[in-house]
C-alpha cells in the first residue's frame, strides 16, 4: 500500500469559498493552480504521510465529499487515485516507500 | 566628470570602510564598474553581507540594487545546487568520480569564492574513459546536446576538452562535461587523471566530488589566463583572490602550489596569476613564492607585452574612458587563446570559419532578441 | 524647492545632454542620467520628460544611458539609433527616427531587467483613495489605451508599463513615465482628451505607428507616494462587447500575476508569497469592455465602493 506525503519546500495558499488554490514548490521553484480536491489532499498529506484510503475516509469525515454526484465509495476512490497521480506527475506529490 | 579616486570598484572592494568621503560620483562610478565586470553580486557582499568587512558609507539608493544583486545570486546559486543533485542521480552508476568545477565546486563545498557569485552552467569533469557513457547516462535523464552546427559539434568533441555543451530539457540548465582542463591539442598538458585522483569526495552525494584545494585554485587560474573568452577577466580574478584567502587549508596549499604546478605543467599561468593577484587584488604572496616563481615567466619583451594585455583585460573600465585599447587586449588574448589550443594551421582554419560566419551568429541573434523584447509593450 | 526639467530652454537640455555627465532626471524612485546628441531627441525628451525634477550634480545614479548613432559610414545615407548603457549597446541599432521610443523602451529594459529590489509585473498601475488598480497584461490586451482613459478621470497614474511591488511593505511604488500609445488608440485618446499634447508620432516601428504623451503633472507630483494595494483586473478589448467586470478567484488571479512577472523566478517562494498578499488585500476581476466612456464610469464606481458585479 503506497504512502504519500508532500514534496519538500510546499507551500498553499487557498481562499474560503474559492474552488481553486494555489501551490508552490521550493524544489521545483514551480506555481501551481489546483482545484479543491487536490487543495483538500495536500493540506492532509503536508501534515503526514497518507494512504488513498485514509485521504477518503478524512475527507468524508470532515464532511467534504470529494465527488458530491458520485453514488458509491469506489468512484470516490478512483477520483482521489487520478487526483493523487496528477499531483504525483506536477511534483506536489512524493510516493514515500 | 571627474574623480579623485582612481579605481572606485578596486578601492572599495578592496577596503570598504575608505569610503567616508565619497559623493554620489564615487559610488556611481564603482557601480557601473561592477555592473560592466560581472561583480555586482560580489560588491554587494562585501558592502552588505560579509560579516569581516568594514562598515561603509553606501547611499541608499545603491543599497537596493546591492540588494537586488544579492537576491540574483540567492536564487542562482540555489539552481546550481539543485543542479548537483540531479546531476548526483543522474550519473550515480556512472562507476568514477564526478568532479565538480568553477562555480558549483565553490557553492557546494560552501566556499567564500561563492559569496556574491553570479553562476550559470555547470561545469564537471569525468575520466575520458567515462565519457561515454556519462554522455549516455545524461541523455538518459533528459540532458540533451545543444550544439547544432556540425563543424562546432566536430570541433568540441575533436579538438576541445568537453563535450559541447548539453541543456536540460524541461529544466532548461546547461551543463558542461569536460574530460580534462586544457584541450589535447595545446601545448600545456596537464594531466586530467592526477586532478581526479586527487578529488575529495562531497559529503552526502553519491558520485560528486571537488578538487583538492591546491589544485582548485590551480584551475581557476589557468582557466582565466588560458581561456579565450576574457569578458569576466576580473570577476574570475575576484574568484581566485578568494580561493587563496580562504582559512581553510591555507597554510599547505601556499606550500603545495608550485611543486604541484610545476608537476602539472601549469607554472607558467601560476606565473600570471601571482603578478596580477598581487597587482590588483593586492594579494599578499609570499617573497620565497615570488622569486621562485619568476624563473617560470616569459622573457622580458613577451613579458611587457602580456602585462599591458593583461592590465586591459583585468580592469573594469570607467566609463566614458574609450574602450578601443581594451578592446584590443582581448582581441589579443582571444588569439592567444586558440594559440594555445590550437596547432597553427587548424587556428587559422578556425578563425577562418568563424569570420566568414559560417557557423551561427549567436551575439547578433541575442543582441536583436533583447531588442524586441523591451520594445514588446 | 526642486528644479524641474521645464525650468530649463530647449538649448540648456540640449547642452545637458550633449557632454558628460549627461541630462540628471528623476523619474519614480530612480535617477537617469541621459546623453545624447541628436536634436530631435533632445527635443522629445525636452517635451515628454518636462515634469521630471532635475538631480543635483553629486547624487547617485541608477541608470547612465545613451542614445547615439551608430559607428560607421551608414550614419550618412541610412541613419540609426543606438542605445547605450554603460558603456555597452545591449540591443541592435533601430531606424534613425526612432531614438526616443529607443529611450524609453531601453529605461523600460533597465528596470525590468535589473531592478530586483522590487517584483516587477508587466501591467498599468493607477491609484483612487489610496488604493492600487493593477491591469496585468501583455501588449494587445488595451490596457495600454484603458490606463490612459482613466488616468484622466481621476485616477493618479503609477505606470503605464510596469508595476513595482516591494517586497517590504507590499506596496505599489510609482515609476511615472510618458504614456505610449500605438496605432488607433492614439486618435481614439485624442478624441476622448483634446487637449493632450503628443510628442512625435513615430511611424512603422515594429508596433506600428506609436506616439508618446508626458505623464500628468499630479502623477509626478505625488511620484514618491505608494499605493496600496486594491483591484486587480485583467483587461480584454473586444470589439462590440458589453462592458463586463466578473469577479475571479483570487487564486487564478495568483497564476495570471506570476505569468506577468519579469522577475518571478528570481524570487521564488518570497514571490509566490508577496503575489498572494497582494491578491489577499485586492478585490480581483476579468474586464471586458469595448466602449471606454463606459469603461471609466464603472471604474469610477468600483473606486467608490459600489457593489462589484455585472455592468452593461
Amino acid at each position: 500500500m503506497s504512502r504519500f506525503s508532500t514534496s519538500p519546500g510546499l507551500a498553499i495558499r487557498s481562499w474560503p469559498g474559492e474552488s481553486t488554490a494555489a501551490v508552490f514548490v521550493d524544489d521545483t521553484v514551480s506555481t501551481h493552480l489546483v482545484n479543491e480536491a487536490a487543495a483538500a489532499l495536500l493540506e492532509l498529506a503536508a501534515v503526514q504521510t497518507v494512504t488513498i484510503e485514509e485521504v477518503s475516509a478524512s475527507l468524508f469525515a470532515a464532511g467534504q465529499p470529494v465527488d458530491s454526484s458520485s453514488t458509491d465509495i469506489g468512484g470516490d476512490l478512483q477520483l482521489i487515485d487520478e487526483t493523487i497521480i496528477g499531483l504525483v506527475a506536477a511534483g506536489l506529490l512524493r510516493r514515500v516507500e | 566628470m571627474t574623480t579623485s579616486v582612481n579605481d572606485p570598484l578596486l578601492s572599495v572592494l578592496l577596503d570598504p570602510g575608505d569610503t567616508a568621503s565619497w559623493t554620489g560620483q564615487e559610488w556611481t562610478l564603482a557601480f557601473r564598474q561592477a555592473r560592466f565586470s560581472g561583480l555586482a553580486g560580489r560588491l554587494a557582499d562585501r558592502l552588505l553581507a560579509d560579516p569581516l568587512a568594514p562598515k561603509s558609507a553606501c547611499p541608499g539608493a545603491l543599497q537596493s540594487h546591492l540588494e537586488a544583486a544579492l537576491r540574483v545570486c540567492k536564487a542562482q546559486q540555489a539552481e546550481v545546487l539543485r543542479e548537483t543533485k540531479f546531476l548526483d542521480q543522474a550519473l550515480a552508476s556512472l562507476g568514477a568520480p564526478v568532479v565538480l568545477l568553477k562555480g558549483a565546486a565553490y557553492a557546494a563545498a560552501k566556499l567564500p569564492a561563492a559569496r556574491g557569485r553570479v553562476f550559470s552552467d555547470v561545469d564537471i569533469l569525468v575520466p575520458k574513459q567515462a565519457l561515454a557513457k556519462a554522455e549516455s547516462l545524461l541523455t538518459l535523464h533528459g540532458w540533451m546536446t545543444t550544439e547544432e552546427s556540425e563543424y562546432n559539434q566536430r570541433y568540441y568533441r575533436r579538438w576541445m576538452h568537453e563535450l559541447p555543451p548539453m541543456r536540460h530539457l524541461q529544466r532548461g540548465t546547461v551543463l558542461d562535461v569536460h574530460h580534462t582542463i586544457l584541450p589535447e591539442t595545446a601545448r600545456l598538458r596537464p594531466d586530467a587523471a592526477k586532478l581526479i585522483a586527487a578529488a575529495v569526495p562531497l559529503a552526502g552525494t553519491r558520485v560528486l566530488h571537488v578538487l583538492a584545494p591546491v589544485d582548485m585554485v590551480l584551475h581557476s587560474l589557468t582557466h582565466l589566463f588560458m581561456n579565450d573568452d576574457m569578458t569576466h577577466a576580473l570577476r574570475d580574478l575576484s574568484d581566485l583572490d578568494l580561493l587563496l584567502r580562504a582559512p581553510q587549508g591555507q597554510d599547505c596549499t601556499w606550500d603545495r602550489l608550485l611543486p604541484r604546478a610545476r608537476e602539472l605543467n601549469l607554472e607558467r599561468p601560476l606565473f600570471y596569476a601571482l603578478r596580477h593577484l598581487r597587482r590588483v587584488m593586492k594579494l599578499p604572496v609570499a617573497e620565497r613564492l615570488v622569486t621562485a616563481s619568476a624563473a617560470d615567466g616569459p622573457g622580458p619583451a613577451l613579458g611587457r607585452a602580456m602585462d599591458w594585455i593583461w592590465s586591459q583585460a583585468l580592469s573594469a573600465p570607467i566609463p566614458p574612458k574609450s574602450h578601443v585599447a581594451r578592446d584590443l587586449a582581448l582581441a589579443a588574448l582571444y588569439v592567444r587563446g586558440h594559440w594555445l589550443r590550437m596547432p597553427p594551421l587548424m587556428l587559422i582554419q578556425h578563425l577562418a570559419i568563424k569570420a566568414l560566419g559560417l557557423h551561427k551568429n549567436k551575439q547578433g541573434t541575442a543582441k536583436s532578441a533583447a531588442r524586441d523584447e523591451a520594445a514588446n509593450f | 524647492m526642486t528644479l524641474r526639467l521645464s525650468e530649463l530652454s530647449l538649448s540648456q537640455t540640449r547642452a545637458r545632454l550633449s557632454s558628460a555627465p549627461g541630462l540628471r532626471l528623476r523619474m519614480g524612485p530612480f535617477v537617469a542620467a541621459v546623453q545624447t546628441p541628436l536634436p530631435d531627441v533632445a527635443s522629445s525628451i525636452h517635451l515628454l520628460y518636462s515634469g521630471y525634477p532635475l538631480v543635483e550634480e553629486d547624487g547617485f545614479v541608477d541608470f547612465s544611458v545613451s542614445i547615439r548613432r551608430p559607428a560607421g559610414l551608414r550614419r550618412y545615407w541610412n541613419p540609426q539609433v543606438t542605445f547605450g548603457l554603460d558603456g555597452q549597446e545591449p540591443f541592435n541599432p533601430l531606424p534613425g527616427d526612432q531614438g526616443f521610443p529607443l529611450l524609453e523602451w531601453g529605461l523600460n529594459w533597465c528596470v525590468y531587467g535589473m531592478c530586483n529590489q522590487y517584483l516587477i509585473l508587466h501591467g498599468a498601475v493607477l491609484e483612487r483613495n489610496g488604493r492600487a488598480l493593477i491591469l496585468p497584461a501583455p501588449s494587445g490586451s488595451g490596457k495600454s489605451t484603458l490606463c490612459a482613459a482613466l488616468l484622466f478621470h481621476g485616477w493618479r497614474l503609477l505606470s503605464d508599463e510596469l508595476t513595482l511591488i516591494c517586497p517590504k511593505t507590499g506596496e505599489l511604488v510609482p515609476n511615472p513615465r510618458p504614456v505610449s500609445l500605438k496605432n488607433a488608440s492614439i486618435e481614439v485618446i485624442s478624441r476622448l482628451e483634446p487637449g493632450i499634447r503628443f510628442g512625435s508620432r513615430i511611424e512603422e516601428t515594429t508596433k506600428g505607428t506609436v506616439a508618446h504623451f508626458a505623464a500628468p503633472a499630479s502623477a509626478l507630483a505625488l511620484a514618491h507616494q505608494p499605493a496600496l494595494p486594491g483591484w486587480v483586473v485583467l483587461p480584454k478589448y473586444r470589439a462590440g462587447s458589453s462592458t463586463l467586470l466578473q469577479p475571479i478567484e483570487k487564486a487564478r488571479s495568483l497564476m495570471h500575476l506570476a505569468e506577468n512577472a519579469f522577475n518571478y523566478d528570481i524570487f521564488g517562494r518570497e514571490g509566490f508569497e508577496m503575489l498572494a498578499d497582494l491578491v489577499d488585500r485586492s478585490d480581483c476581476f476579468t474586464f471586458e469592455y469595448s466602449n471606454l466612456t463606459e469603461a471609466i464610469d464603472l471604474f469610477s464606481r468600483l473606486a467608490d465602493g459600489a457593489a462589484a458585479g455585472v455592468a452593461t
